[in-house]
């Protein structure tokens, strides 16, 4: 019995069991309440700010679907056709998963924007740096914000993290003070950027990228004057000028047609060649670029994490914009015929502009693609096509060379938001709009400078020709020289917002360009139904949807 | 921390190690040896001694009484390793006593002068079905002398008097006396007794009779489990308990089942807790959900398995018995003889159904159609293709259908060794299982080995452990029904001329439809997973006082999956590929469990009461590894070491919980009439913050035998009933693991800077894991108010429950608005929300005529189930189809009505299309317009079985059905709209589109008139494609034929059986798709979503008909 005795004292003492046992944190990630010590937790928010931008290469992201900002925003202009009509018959709903996705991205860069502006007061680093994340955070939280305010108008502004109980009752803010909010941020980012970075810091926000985004958003406002002075400071500052050829190759049609593609094209890319001993301009990153997302050839993990675009720092335009029976793709945007038409005849007896055949592949070209294998041997294909007339042409700006790779057809190929010739035609705008220039240039000059580098004629020349006015000019260099970049539809609206069409000999209402525009609608994108639904409805639909 | 842990674990693997040795060391010894060693023994001995030491040493037992011989008589003995009967003669010889040894190794020591009156009676008893019955009880009524029947059901017992009433019983049997009156040969066949109230049932921590049981518990025994032939044991669960309700949302071998108890209890995870051999087991299903974990256990090892269902029962289980508890019992040995069992079925399975599509000419036809009512008559690729067919009257003709399905061979070997003495018994297993899936490119195969021991070592201490090991290899098809009936029927299979050898979309005829050779696809790409698991568990049980008894249970349950993939480069026109790809995964699960329980079994005149007192600590931790390359030279070379290379990536991920709980249970009867159990768990959880992290879950339960009343021994027809009540909260903790915790997510955001264009980690704050401090357990409170009836002896039994249970604070995430930072969905915060109402009948009835040669029974059972969101503050959870909000049952369909279709002309819409009902009136259709419009939980789930046997042959039939129930038929969209869906181009369709409707010629039609894209952006949220998916299934067939016992003796056998079987023979349905038994898509896994995306048709997998045949040995 003393055994039992002795077993029964035991056995309450096997029984204690630590209730350390139990502390199990996350060893994987670190967590939010013991991050933020140095600047390198600093940089790394940042980065993750800046990471929001390569999402809209892909941005699947929405648990349902995947959007395609690039398809979104070029298929409701006159444009593009796209293979779903919802985009090009504006029958888009607020479910859209491709609207959802934008606003998504647009409000957790905010999100991201907001922690480390909180955070940063309290870590411990040089001045010159804490400035500089200071500015290009604002800079990201402006631009954020652009985004937002051109697709939705009126939206609820957050200057600090918004935790899920507060947005059960958050309200929109009116489009005015959201572009008062903008206008800060970049002020503030003005004063405390460089003028450039170098290194290991190239890509980063500047103060000409500020500059300009400052002066489109007062054009934006049709505050012309304003915008004038920001677009001069981006002008006298130096630092910019458009990508040409030199001079000694201005002779052949060839010429013209590089100078233009090499804006876009990175010259570093694997496998591209120049068919000629020409020396390489431009490239990514180039004098002409005032701020671009960064991008190269990394894929994510894949675990279905690469699919719903969590980091992939690679383009997924070429497999959205590819032909679907020559390479992998899935052509789900198609060039219109309309913006073939608007191209002009071009130099040299060259049958259009040589702006076109950097933008659109035609019938009958030959498509030159890279392959990433181990040969890495340049192929090339005819483009022939047997689709239907409204998807005859393919894009060809921003995704040239052709990248013929794996399903994931992932590609480095940065993408231009704002340039030096968006800059000028948007100063000549200003200029048309009674804004006075302080460094002696008018609406034409600038326009010829940007015609110029293409070896395109004096626009003088085009307005007798087709007895247009300046307005008729600068709206119609605007469509050929930044097509696909993502302006169009949003400087049609504005446009028509800003009473600016009226000025026109033709075309003087917007429904003149997308027939399927509803004044008092489309002005607007919807708010997404999701958000609606999760904000319990204090965040009021636009009109119409 | 980690490498602490990891200490733990290898003394875990030590221990069971050795003990696992140790114990084969003394099952051998116990067999083998013959000779008697008893020099050691302290001369002089008394027989008593002497006879315990040959006990000891060897297989046999002594039977004999003590007051017929002088047992402490003491004997001279001198042997060293003598024969047994060496001794025994010796011994015996001296005293007035002589032996018998009889065939179960017991030896009878009698008088010897009784010897001559007595009688030896032989005979052998079989059950109502002819099968030998072993381990039967024989026993001279009123005296305690009695033997046990050998493995082919004899016995041999000696009576003092023809006097004498032999009592013969047996579990699960009615107990048959027989007078000896003479007879020297007596064969009894026994009846089984359905109610079966001695009938052992385990629940948890314990076993209890079925007689007693308050809650609510089924049973379902090996036999019915093995009627069923399926590579997982969740799959027999189907139709054969009320309350369960199993969905097999996949015919792909391998593919996880759902199990539902009671209802749909909560919108995240609401599968059952699965516990072997007493060790809660881990059934995470991976992201993907392509594997199904329970497959590594093969279903002929399983002795039992009992489910729980009510709050009494699962109550134990506490935080983590929410949504019921299923017990799985692995089979252990018997005393007796050694016995082998092989069964072995071999079978093919059938595609059941096809879909009616277009063939070429159709399909050309009807595109031309299309195009030329669109005005668009000039699209080149439908115009070739049909003048190709014109002109030279050659085009391919391609049934993809075919072409990607198979007839594919199953087969399924099993062999048991087990047997036992007094003191010990064993049982292994060895099994193999291989299936092909009828869509190429499935593929299952199974290895495994089981072994089960339990040893008495002196008087109170038992030891014993369950040891499984299987190997589970997987190949999954990339492209099923969904690709392979769009893809155009122009494409033909194959192209010599194409890297790969298959033909690919493009080109003249097929350019439109760009969907990929599905045949190519699945024969060129191979990803194949491997699955190693090892579940091994131990105990030891002491004896402290009798009744009074301590039992510690050491777990582990181990899994390695290992995936790897290989892609290689093909060509397959515009699918073409130019890359090879290698991607390779491991995932190690490791769950271990030390628990330590008390029991005190004590009974007092008319009070018994058992007291059961215990303490666990489980401890999970889950480590995964994946990476892919594009560059399988350096892949090989590197091994993922060094990966600057950007074309390969890596990712690792590690996680863990862990769970303390301290559990009691008080088992009580008076009178054997009037019966209590009350349990109480309290479980700390790491997966809740600190100051929320523990919880305590009462329960307790009622019964009242009113048949044992004295006012009811009148009421003749009534043989027994039951009344029963109870009530318990339950818990459930599966969330998403750290939820308390908001975390910075450092490597899924990058961006690239710098002149060389590197990628830089971000960390993103909030992205994945918005943290929520408070959350806490979801608790479930739940009523049973159960019947238990049985008539007429016994031959019909009734079973009734009704239950009400309600799930408060239930684990979700909160759809989180994009504004706080999180990635919406993926990084949602976990919070405590609403509540949710399921209210159930159950329903139980068996009949049973088991008399004479033709015996059958039959059972049914039929659950009836309300779901209702009572609360969910307001909130929806919307998905594609499916919305789950207030007042409506979780994962209901939602979309828009269709209202008619428009035939006349004059309405100034157009013709030929659908309409849809405005609802809210405004003059236009929005999302607004959208309403409940069916719902994926059935009203009633049911199941039948016949059994019936006549001489030596035996038949069985098992029906399954659901009813009231809607599907979403997401593939009939694409498949029956005469209109490139998406702008799908040209996919392949139904036949039915060639009779769209035309004004005058056919008005009638309800195919609406093809258009380019699609008309209308609702139609696919319409009840348009909600169908009726009630069904029932004739599950099961089966026919047998035994060798006749005679033959057998011959033979020397127990049993040989050969049968011939089909399983899903017909399924009786209105549903137009291939397969009605739709469950939920387990798309990219969090937790919730398979729940709210229930009966959704993405072109399932269907379930194929399989014939089989068969055969059991039994030696």
């Amino acid at each position: 019995m003393k055994n039992i005795y002795k077993i029964l004292i035991i056995i309450p003492l096997i029984f204690a069991c630590s209730e350390d046992l139990l502390d199990l944190e996350p060893t994987q990630q670190p967590l939010v309440e013991n991050y933020y010590k140095d600047e390198n937790d600093a940089l790394a928010t940042l980065t993750s700010c800046y990471g929001m931008l390569t999402w809209m290469e892909f941005f699947g992201v929405i648990d349902e679907g995947d959007g395609r900002y690039f398809m979104l925003i070029e298929g409701v202009s006159d444009d593009a056709n796209t293979e779903s009509t919802i985009y090009s018959d504006l029958t888009f709903t607020a479910a859209d998963g491709d609207v959802d996705g934008m606003f998504m991205i647009c409000f957790n860069g905010i999100h991201r924007c907001n922690k480390l502006l909180e955070v940063l007061p309290g870590i411990e680093m040089s001045s010159g740096l804490k400035d500089r994340i200071t500015g290009e955070a604002k800079f990201l939280r402006g631009l954020f914000y652009w985004f937002a305010v051109t697709m939705w108008g009126d939206m609820p502004i957050f200057d600090r993290i918004q935790e899920p109980a507060d947005l059960r009752t958050v309200v929109r803010d009116p489009e005015e003070e959201v572009w008062e909010f903008i206008e800060d941020n970049l002020k503030d980012a003005i004063e405390l950027l460089p003028e450039s970075y170098s290194g290991s810091d190239l890509g980063r926000a500047t103060k000409g990228a500020a500059r300009g985004l400052l002066g489109k958003c007062y054009l934006y406002q049709a505050k012309y004057e304003d915008a004038a002075r920001m677009f001069e400071a981006v002008i006298e500052s130096g630092n910019y000028e458009l990508v040409k050829y030199p001079e000694q190759y201005h002779k052949d049609s060839a010429a013209y047609k590089n100078a233009f593609q090499s804006v876009f094209m990175p010259i570093a890319f694997k496998g591209y060649k120049i068919t000629d001993d020409r020396p390489a301009v431009g490239g990514e990153n180039n004098i002409e670029s005032l701020f671009e997302v960064q991008l190269n050839n990394y894929v994510a993990p894949f675990d279905g994490g690469a699919w719903l675009g969590w980091g992939n720092t690679g383009s997924h335009r070429p497999l959205f914009l590819n032909a679907k029976n020559l390479l992998n793709g899935y052509a789900n945007v198609f060039p219109t015929q309309s913006l073939v038409d608007e191209f002009e005849p071009g130099p040299l007896g060259m049958h259009k502009d040589p702006r076109k055949y950097a933008t659109v592949w035609d019938v009958g070209d030959t498509l030159e693609y890279d392959i990433e294998d181990s040969t890495q041997n340049t192929y090339l294909r005819p483009y022939t096509t047997n689709l239907s007339p409204d998807q005859h042409y393919l894009i060809k700006k921003t995704v040239y060379p052709l990248f013929y790779g794996a399903d994931i057809t992932v590609a480095g190929y940065n993408w231009i938001l704002l340039r030096y010739a968006d800059i000028l035609l948007m100063y000549a705008e200003t200029l048309d709009n009674g804004a006075s220039s302080n460094i002696g240039e008018t609406a034409v000059s600038l326009i010829n400078r940007v015609r110029e580098r293409v070896g395109m004629p004096d626009v003088n020349q085009l307005m007798t020709e087709r007895s247009w006015n300046i307005t008729d000019a600068i709206i119609h260099e605007r469509r050929v020289e930044l097509a696909y970049e993502c302006n169009r539809f949003r400087d049609l609206v504005r446009w028509h917002k800003n009473g600016y069409l009226a000025n026109k000999t033709v075309g003087t209402v917007i429904t003149d360009y997308i027939p399927d525009f509803e004044a008092g609608k489309h002005e607007y994108f919807p708010i997404p139904t999701k958000e609606i639904i999760l904000t319990d409805g204090t965040l009021t639909q636009n009109n119409g949807y | 921390m980690f490498f602490k842990r990891a200490g733990k674990t290898i003394l875990i693997m030590k221990i069971i190690f050795i003990l696992l040795v140790l114990c084969f060391v003394n099952v051998s010894a116990s067999i083998f040896s013959q000779n008697i060693d008893v020099s050691h023994l302290e001369k002089p001995v008394t027989i008593n001694d002497l006879l315990k030491e040959i006990e000891k040493q060897s297989e046999f037992h002594f039977f004999y009484h003590d007051d017929l011989m002088d047992v402490n008589q003491e004997v001279e003995l001198n042997y060293k390793n003598a024969r047994m009967k060496t001794i025994l003669d010796d011994v015996l010889k001296k005293s007035d006593a002589t032996y018998k040894i009889m065939d179960n190794n017991l030896i009878i020591i009698t008088p010897r002068e009784n010897l001559q009156q007595e009688l030896e009676i032989t005979g052998s008893v079989i059950s109502h079905d002819g099968d030998p019955l072993t381990g039967v009880n024989v026993v001279i009524k009123g005296t305690t002398i009695g033997t046990v029947t050998d493995n082919a059901g004899n016995f041999t017992i000696t009576v003092r008097s023809a006097n004498d009433i032999i009592q013969i019983s047996y579990i699960g049997f009615l107990t048959e006396e027989i007078p000896v009156a003479g007879q020297t040969i007596i064969n009894v066949t026994l009846v089984p007794d359905i109610a079966d109230m001695e009938q052992v049932v385990v629940i948890g921590y314990g076993t209890q009779k079925k007689s007693d049981i308050t809650g609510s518990v089924s049973k379902i025994t090996s036999d019915e489990i093995m009627k069923t032939p399926n590579i997982g044991f969740d799959q027999a669960l189907q139709g054969r308990a009320s309350g369960v309700y199993v969905t097999q949302s996949s015919g792909r071998p391998g593919a996880p089942i759902s199990v539902k108890v009671r209802g749909i209890g909560t919108i995240n995870n609401s599968e059952p807790l699965y516990v072997v051999d007493g060790i809660p087991i881990v059934n995470d299903i991976d992201p993907g959900g392509e594997i199904n974990s329970l497959v590594t256990l093969n279903p002929d090892d399983i002795e039992s398995i009992e489910i729980l269902k009510d709050a009494s029962a699962t109550a134990i289980y506490g935080a983590r018995g929410a949504n019921g508890v299923v017990l799985i019992t692995t089979k252990r040995g018997a005393a007796g003889e050694s016995k082998l069992s092989i069964s072995s079925y071999y079978g093919k399975s059938y595609l059941p159904k096809k879909y009616d599509l277009l063939n070429s000419e159709e399909y050309a036809r009807f595109y031309r159609e299309l195009y030329t009512l669109n005005g668009q008559a000039d699209r080149a690729n439908i115009a070739t293709a049909l003048d190709l067919y014109d002109e030279r009257k050659e085009m391919y003709d391609t049934d993809w259908q075919d072409e990607i399905t198979r007839v594919a061979p199953v087969q399924d070997h099993n062999l048991t060794f087990s047997g036992g003495r007094e003191f010990s018994n064993y049982s292994f297993s060895g099994s193999y299982f291989k299936q092909d899936g009828i869509i190429i490119g499935s593929e299952i195969e199974r290895i495994s080995i089981r072994a089960n021991s339990d040893f008495q070592i002196k008087k109170r201490i038992k030891i014993g452990e369950s040891i499984l090991l299987s190997k589970v290899e997987q190949r999954n098809e990339e492209l099923g029904f969904f690709e392979a009936t769009r893809v155009s029927p122009l494409l033909p299979v194959y192209d010599p001329d194409n890297l790969g050898g298959y033909a690919g979309p493009g080109g003249e005829t097929t350019a439109r439809n760009d969907m990929t050779n599905p045949v190519a696809i699945n024969n060129l790409t191979d990803e194949v997973t491997n699955m190693y698991r090892m579940m091994a568990n131990l105990y030891a049980e002491l004896e402290i006082f009798n009744g009074f008894s301590y039992r510690i249970n050491a777990g582990s349950d181990y899994t390695f999956h290992s995936g790897d993939g290989f892609t290689p480069r093909y060509d397959l026109g515009i699918r073409s590929r130019n890359l090879e790809t290698l991607t390779r995964s491991s995932r190690e699960k490791k769950a271990y469990l030390i628990e330590h329980l008390l029991k005190y079994t004590k009974t007092l005149e008319n009070h018994d009461f058992t007291i059961l007192g215990g303490h666990t600590y489980q401890y999970y931790i889950n480590e995964t590894w994946s990476a892919v390359t594009d560059s399988v030279d350096e892949f090989t070379v590197i091994k993922f070491s060094g990966l600057e290379n950007k074309k390969t990536s890596v990712n690792d991920d590690m996680n863990e919980w862990a769970m303390i709980s301290y559990l009691g249970r008080f088992l009580y009867s008076y009178k054997d009439k009037y019966l209590l159990t009350a349990s109480l768990r309290r479980d700390g959880s790491s997966r809740f913050g600190s100051n929320k992290r523990w919880g305590n879950f009462p329960s307790f339960s009622v019964g009242w035998k009113f048949s044992k009343e004295e006012f009811m021994s009148n009421i003749g027809f009534l043989s027994s009933g039951k009344l029963r009540f109870s009530w318990g909260k339950t818990g459930n903790q599966e969330i998403k693991l750290y939820a308390p915790y908001s975390q910075i997510n450092t490597d899924r955001t990058y961006y690239v800077f710098g002149t060389s264009q590197e990628t830089y980690f971000g960390a993103a704050p909030d992205m994945f894991q918005k943290g929520n401090k408070d959350i806490q357990w979801e608790t479930t409170i739940q009523q049973n108010y159960g019947i238990d009836l049985y008539f007429l002896n016994n031959k019909l039994g009734l079973n009734i429950d009704y239950y009400i249970k309600k799930t408060d604070d239930m684990l979700m995430p909160l759809p989180t608005s994009s504004m706080a930072g999180v990635l919406r969905t993926f990084g949602d915060p976990w919070i405590n929300i609403g509540r949710v109402d399921n209210k159930g009948l159950e329903l139980n009835l068996t009949y049973r005529k088991l008399e004479g040669e033709f015996n059958y029974s039959v059972t049914a059972n039929g659950s009836i189930l309300r779901n209702k969101v009572v609360d969910l503050d307001d909130k929806e959870y919307r998905r594609d189809y499916t919305n789950t909000a207030e007042g409506h049952t979780i994962g209901s369909f939602y979309g828009f009505i269709i209202d008619e279709m428009i035939r006349d002309t004059l309405s100034g819409e157009t013709s030929g299309t659908y309409k849809m009902k405005d609802l809210n009136q405004d003059g236009r259709i929005t999302e607004d317009d959208q309403t409940f419009i069916g719902k994926s939980i059935p009203d009633f789930v049911y199941g039948l079985s016949f059994d019936c046997s006549y001489k030596i042959f035996d038949f069985s039939m098992f029906l399954y059905g659901i009813q009231g129930v809607h599907i979403y038929n997401d593939i009939g969209i694409k498949l029956g709209s005469p209109y490139n869906l998406h702008n799908e181009l040209d996919q392949n369709k139904l036949s039915s589109v060639l009779d769209y409707w035309k004004p005058e010629t056919n008005e009638g039609s309800d195919v609406p008139v093809p258009t380019v894209n699609e008309p209308n952006p609702y139609i696919e949220r319409s009840t348009l494609w909600l169908e009726n998916g009630s069904f029932l299934r004739i599950k099961n067939m089966q026919l047998g034929i035994s060798l006749p016992d005679k033959t057998l003796n011959k033979l020397n056998l127990d049993k040989l059986r050969f049968y011939i079987a089909v399983q899903n023979l017909y399924t009786f349905t209105k549903y137009s798709g291939l397969e009605p038994e739709v469950g939920s898509e387990s798309s990219v896994g969090w937790v919730g979503d398979p729940t709210l995306n229930n009966g959704i048709d993405k072109g399932t997998f269907p379930q194929a008909r399989t014939f089989m045949i068969g055969l059991q040995l039994e030696l």
